[in-house]
């Protein structure tokens, strides 16, 4: 029971405390281009969540069982990067042949979550603070999820600004900015919960 | 471990790697983009705003000099205020 509630806790601790977006400032480029759209934010969430999962449990085994073992733990980020980028080139294949819509919004941009360096960041995190196995899943699950979460937001946010009469000076990417660091704000007000 | 097979291995785990990274992005290239999706086109407003040099249309959207951009042109300089015109009264005064 323990075991369940500090993963929990972890959960909630990577995805709003500690956010990746607001917090360690991981993968903002994807987060200013893509959050002006609901649809696009949320595909390309659901894509990173996947990615980010999918890389944290691959590249664990290989950490662990294989580069440690071998001492050869300065190929880690070498073999990360091709970890991901195998990953990013098969979620896009199952997107291109099984979910057209998705592809639709997303296809051209897929590509370029290899270069999401929230997604080589986690994976870096894991290993060099030496996560448990759970751990390490609670940080790419948490972590993740807030990523969806905030892009979510922040694109709902910047759509009802576009309706807004917002000064020509601020208008477009310094709007966007403002947003964020206001919301980076707001997050830091959830700091200390479980302690 | 003996230094030589953990370069062997270090050179293995890399090749293998590799070939599953070129494997996949042969098998995505290959697969047929579903109808309607052949020829997509890249969003003006959102590679616009992203700033990464790495991707393909990086040069497209970045290559404008900054004058030609509306939101990052230097704002021209404000117009010289009016001087108001002296009334006609005074005008008549001064030339008698």
């Amino acid at each position: 029971m323990a075991y369940f509630v500090a993963f929990l806790l972890a959960l909630v601790s990577y995805s709003l405390i500690d956010n990746v977006l607001l917090s360690r400032f991981y993968g903002i480029c994807s987060f200013i281009g893509v959050g002006n759209k609901v649809k696009s934010a949320v595909s390309m969430g659901i894509a990173v969540v996947f990615v980010i999962v999918f890389s944290a449990l691959i590249c664990y085994p290989i950490y662990h069982f294989i580069l440690v073992p071998a001492d050869l733990k300065f190929l880690d980020t070498v073999v990360y990067i091709l970890v991901i980028a195998s990953l990013v080139q098969i979620v896009g294949l199952f997107i291109k042949k099984y979910s057209p819509a998705l592809y639709k919004s997303l296809g051209i941009y897929l590509p370029l979550i290899t270069t999401n360096c929230a997604v080589l960041g986690v994976v870096q995190e894991n290993t060099d603070t030496s996560l448990s196995f759970a751990m390490s899943m609670a940080n790419a699950l948490g972590t993740s999820l807030g990523y969806l979460l905030m892009i979510f937001v922040f694109a709902c946010i910047r759509t009802r600004l576009d309706t807004y009469n917002t000064p020509r000076a601020f208008k477009g990417i310094p709007i966007a900015l403002i947003t964020a660091a206001i919301m980076a704000m707001a997050m830091t007000g959830l700091t200390g919960i479980g302690a | 471990m003996d230094k030589t097979l953990a370069i062997v291995l270090a050179i293995v785990v890399i090749i293998v790697l590799a070939i599953v990274a070129i494997v996949s992005f042969v098998l995505y290239r290959k697969t047929p983009a579903p109808k309607g999706c052949e020829n997509l086109e890249p969003d003006e407003g959102l590679c616009c705003a992203c700033l990464k040099q790495g991707c393909p249309y990086f040069a497209q959207y970045h290559d404008k000099k900054p004058a030609e951009d509306s939101t990052l042109a230097s704002p021209s300089k404000p117009a010289a205020p009016k001087v108001p015109e002296a009334p006609q009264s005074e005008k008549k005064e001064e030339k008698k």
